[in-house]
C-alpha cells in the first residue's frame, strides 16, 4: 500500500466525481493500480479513498475517489462526504474528473454543469459507450467537448488504453487553470442558496439538446422490437418477477449465509489454531515470566481474537461487493423496500442490516446512504441486533452444550433461529419506535437500478480488502487494548506460587486478581442470570469482544492446556457440565443458565468499538449511550426472566 | 391530470409537473423528472411497490408515494 507522505501532499489533487455505478471506482482502480488508502482528514468527518496516480505518465498527482453524487446539493450523509471533500481546504481538488455514463448522458452531465458553474476545472470521462453501441448509437466525443467547453474522453475504465492521452489532457488543464479554491467555495455558497426549480429544468432542457447533437445512430443497427417487453426489461423480467424474483432473492440470501457459516468455519478454525499454537510456542520458548504471559495471552491472543473473524467478514463483503458490482444489490434493496417500510425502515437499510451480520462497524458506515434521518438512525439503532460474527463462537459453544451430540441438525436449526430472532427483535423494536416517534421529513425511496453486468473480480477484491481493513483499523486497536487491560486485571496483583504446574499458577493468579474481586462485587448481579463470580468475570471480558467470553470461560474455570486430541472446545464442554457453585454445590451451567446467556448475547451491546462508531454516525453521545444502556440492560432483564422463569417451571 | 403511479405497464408518458415538498420536488427534478421528459413504466417490484421506470436512459425504482407527485400526460 502506498501512503501519502508529506512530499506527496504537494502533488496536485485530482478528484473523481460522478453518480454511483458510473464506473468511477473502476477508473480509480485503473489510475492508481488499486493501491490506495482510506483517508480520514483530522477534524472532519470526511472519509474517502486516496491514492497516487501510477498510470498517468504525464500527470503526477494524487487521486481521490468519492461516494457517488448526482448533484452538489447532498441529500444523504455519504453524498455530503463528497461535497464536503470538494470544498474542504485540506482536500480541495485542483482538477475534477467527472465520470458520466453514455447511456444516461443528460442525467450525469447535470452534475458536470454544476461543477462548471461553481468554477472547478472539469474534465469529463464518458463510460459504457459499448452499451450505447449495443443500443444502436454512438457518441461524438469532439462535439460534446465543444458543447460543454471542456475536455471530454470516451473510455472504458476497465482498460488502460487511453490513460496516456488522459494524462496529457489533465496536465494541460492543470497548467492553464486559473482555479481559485476560495472563490469556488464562495461561489458554491451562493449556488447552494439559490437552487430553484426552474433553473434545474433549464439545465436539463439544455442537456437534452446536447444529447441530440452528440448521439448519432449507428448505420448497421437493427432496432429491437419495442413491443417485445422481455427484451426491454432484460433479466429484470425474472429478477423482479413476483414469484421468481422472490425465490432468487431468498436463494441469494441463503447462499450468502451458507458461505458465511460453512466456508468460513474451516478458515476460522485454522486462524484460531495458528494463534493458539503461537501462544503456546511463546510460552514454551520463554517460560515462567509474567511478561511472557502478558505478551502471549494478552497481545498474541488479542490479535488472534481480532483476526479470527476476518474470514467471515471477507466472505460477506466479497459476496456483497460482487452483488453490488453486478447490479443485483440495488434490485435487492428495491425488492425489500416495501416490507422494510412497514417496520419504519427503508429499502436502503437492506445493505447496512445485511453487513451487520458480519460486523456492526462497517454496517453503520454503510447506513450513510440512507437519506432520511429518522430511518437512518433507526437502522443504526437495530444494526447491533443482527448477530455479528463475534457472537458465533459463543452461540456454537452454548448450543453444543445444550444439544445432544447425536442430533447436529437441531443445532443448525437453533443457530438459524438465533439469527432470525435478532432480526425479529430488531423489527419489533423498529416498528414500535416508528409508531411512537414523529418523523420530521416524509419517507421516500428512489434508487437507480444499474445495468446488470459481470463484475470485475479485481475491483471486487480490492474493495473487499479495503472494507475488511476498515474493520481491522476501527475495531482492532480497541479490542487489543481491552484484551491487554483484561489480562492485567486478571493477573494483578501478581501472585507468587511456589508449587504447582502452569495451569495451577494461572488459576491462582486469576482467583486472586482484581478481576476476581470485581467478579465477587458484581456476583449479586450475575447470580440471577445463574452465573457465579467466575462466570461474571468471563461476561465482563466479553465486553472486549464478544467471543473473548469463550476463552475467558476457559481461563476462569481452569480449562487449560488442552490436549491435542480433545481440543479446547471439547474440554471446555466437559468441564462446564461439572462446574458447581462454590457455596452451595449446585451446578452452574444448566439448561436455563445457558439459555439465559444466549438471550444476553443475542441482545446486549457488548462492543465498545460499535458504541464509538454509533456516536459518530448518530452525531452525539446521547443516542449511542442510550442504545448501549437499553440493549445491555434489556438483555440482562430478559436473561434473568428466562433463567428464573425456566426454574419456576422446574427446568433447572 | 394523471400521475406517474397510474400508468399501466409499458405505458409511456410525458412529465407535466411535480407536487410534494420542496425537498421531494428537488430530488425528483435532479433525477431528471423535469417537465417534458418522457417516462415509461417498466414493471412493479415483487411486493408491488416501489415501481420501476425508464427515464433518460436509466431504470429508476420509485415508491408509489413519490410517483404520485409526478404529474404526467400520456
Amino acid at each position: 500500500m502506498s501512503s501519502a507522505t508529506s512530499s506527496a501532499d504537494t502533488l496536485p489533487l485530482l478528484a473523481l466525481v460522478g453518480a454511483a455505478n458510473s464506473g468511477k471506482t473502476t477508473l480509480f482502480n485503473s489510475l492508481t493500480g488499486s493501491h490506495y488508502n482510506t483517508v480520514n482528514y483530522p477534524g472532519a468527518t470526511v472519509e474517502y479513498a486516496i491514492g497516487a496516480s501510477r498510470h498517468l505518465p504525464d500527470f503526477s498527482c494524487r487521486v481521490m475517489d468519492t461516494p457517488g453524487i448526482v448533484s452538489l446539493i447532498p441529500s444523504s450523509p455519504d453524498e455530503k462526504v463528497t461535497v464536503d471533500a470538494l470544498f474542504a481546504p485540506a482536500s480541495h481538488p485542483d482538477v475534477v474528473l467527472a465520470v458520466a455514463d453514455a447511456n444516461q448522458l443528460s442525467r450525469h452531465l447535470y452534475l458536470v454543469r454544476q461543477l462548471q458553474e461553481v468554477g472547478f476545472p472539469v474534465m469529463v470521462v464518458v463510460t459504457m459507450e459499448d452499451q450505447l453501441r449495443r443500443r444502436g448509437r454512438t457518441l461524438d466525443e469532439k462535439r460534446l467537448s465543444e458543447l460543454l467547453d471542456c475536455p471530454v474522453m470516451v473510455m472504458d475504465p476497465r482498460t488502460q488504453e487511453r490513460l496516456p492521452e488522459l494524462s496529457v489532457a489533465l496536465q494541460k488543464m492543470r497548467e492553464s487553470s486559473l482555479h481559485d479554491p476560495r472563490a469556488t467555495s464562495a461561489r458554491y455558497q451562493t449556488f447552494a442558496a439559490n437552487v430553484d426549480e426552474s433553473k434545474i429544468a433549464i439545465v436539463f432542457k439544455l442537456l437534452d439538446e446536447v444529447e441530440k447533437l452528440v448521439l448519432r445512430p449507428l448505420e448497421e443497427y437493427v432496432p429491437e422490437d419495442p413491443k417485445n417487453v422481455r427484451t426491454q426489461l432484460g433479466a429484470d423480467w425474472i429478477l423482479l418477477h413476483p414469484v421468481w424474483g422472490l425465490l432468487i432473492f431468498l436463494a441469494v440470501m441463503c447462499g450468502i449465509f451458507t458461505a458465511i457459516f460453512w466456508a468460513a468455519a474451516p478458515l476460522m478454525d485454522g486462524i484460531d489454531w495458528m494463534f493458539g499454537h503461537w501462544v503456546e510456542w511463546t510460552k514454551h520458548v520463554f517460560p515462567g515470566s509474567w511478561i511472557t504471559d502478558l505478551i502471549a495471552d494478552g497481545m498474541i491472543g488479542g490479535v488472534g481474537a481480532v483476526m479470527v473473524f476476518l474470514p467471515q467478514i471477507i466472505i460477506l463483503f466479497f459476496a456483497m461487493g460482487y452483488l453490488e458490482d453486478s447490479g443485483y444489490l440495488a434490485r435487492g434493496a428495491a425488492l425489500v423496500d416495501r416490507p422494510l417500510s412497514k417496520i419504519g425502515l427503508n429499502g436502503k437499510s437492506f445493505v447496512p442490516l445485511l453487513s451487520g451480520y458480519a460486523c456492526a462497524i462497517p454496517a453503520m458506515l454503510a447506513a450513510r446512504t440512507i437519506p432520511n434521518r429518522f430511518e437512518r438512525n433507526l437502522t443504526l439503532l437495530i444494526i447491533p441486533l443482527m448477530s455479528c460474527s463475534a457472537r458465533l463462537p459463543v452461540y456454537t459453544l452454548l448450543l453444543a452444550f445444550l444439544i445432544p451430540r447425536d442430533r447436529p441438525w437441531l443445532g443448525g436449526m437453533a443457530l438459524t433461529g438465533l439469527y432470525v430472532a435478532g432480526l425479529v427483535i430488531g423489527s419489533v423494536l423498529s416498528t414500535i419506535i416508528s409508531r411512537f416517534l414523529k418523523r420530521s421529513e416524509p419517507s421516500g425511496f428512489m434508487l437507480e437500478l444499474p445495468m446488470l453486468r459481470a463484475p470485475l473480480m479485481k475491483v471486487v477484491a480490492v474493495s473487499t480488502w479495503h472494507k475488511s481493513a476498515q474493520y481491522l483499523i476501527k475495531a482492532g486497536p480497541t479490542i487489543l487494548l481491552i484484551s491487554l487491560g483484561l489480562w492485567v486485571l486478571t493477573h494483578t496483583p501478581i501472585q507468587t506460587v511456589a508449587a504447582g504446574d502452569a495451569s495451577d499458577r494461572e488459576y491462582v493468579a486469576v482467583a486472586h486478581s482484581y478481576a476476581a474481586s470485581l467478579g465477587h462485587v458484581i456476583e449479586p448481579v450475575t447470580k440471577p442470570m445463574g452465573l457465579d463470580w467466575r462466570g461474571g468475570v468471563a461476561l465482563m471480558c466479553g465486553f472486549a469482544a464478544r467471543e473473548v467470553f469463550v476463552g475467558s470461560l476457559a481461563l476462569v474455570y481452569r480449562v487449560q492446556e488442552a490436549h491435542n486430541d480433545a481440543g479446547l472446545a471439547g474440554k471446555l464442554l466437559g468441564r462446564l457440565s461439572e462446574l458447581r457453585f462454590e457455596a452451595t454445590g449446585e451446578r452452574i451451567f444448566t439448561v436455563s443458565t445457558c439459555l439465559g446467556i444466549l438471550v444476553f448475547y443475542l441482545i446486549a451491546l457488548q462492543c465498545f468499538p460499535t458504541v464509538a462508531v454509533a456516536r459518530k454516525e448518530m452525531g452525539s453521545w446521547k443516542p449511542a449511550l442510550v442504545q448501549l444502556a437499553a440493549f445491555t440492560g434489556g438483555a440482562y432483564a430478559l436473561a434473568v426472566i428466562v433463567v428464573q422463569g425456566l426454574r419456576m417451571l422446574g427446568i433447572a | 391530470m394523471a400521475t406517474l403511479d397510474q400508468l399501466n405497464a409499458h405505458d409511456e408518458a410525458v412529465v407535466t409537473g411535480l407536487e410534494g415538498t420542496p425537498a421531494q420536488r428537488r430530488r425528483l427534478l435532479e433525477a431528471g423528472f423535469v417537465t417534458g421528459s418522457r417516462v415509461r413504466f417498466l414493471m412493479a417490484t415483487p411486493f408491488g411497490d416501489p415501481l420501476v421506470y425508464s427515464l433518460r436512459g436509466a431504470s429508476i425504482a420509485l415508491r408509489k408515494s413519490e410517483a404520485r407527485h409526478v404529474l404526467v400526460q400520456s
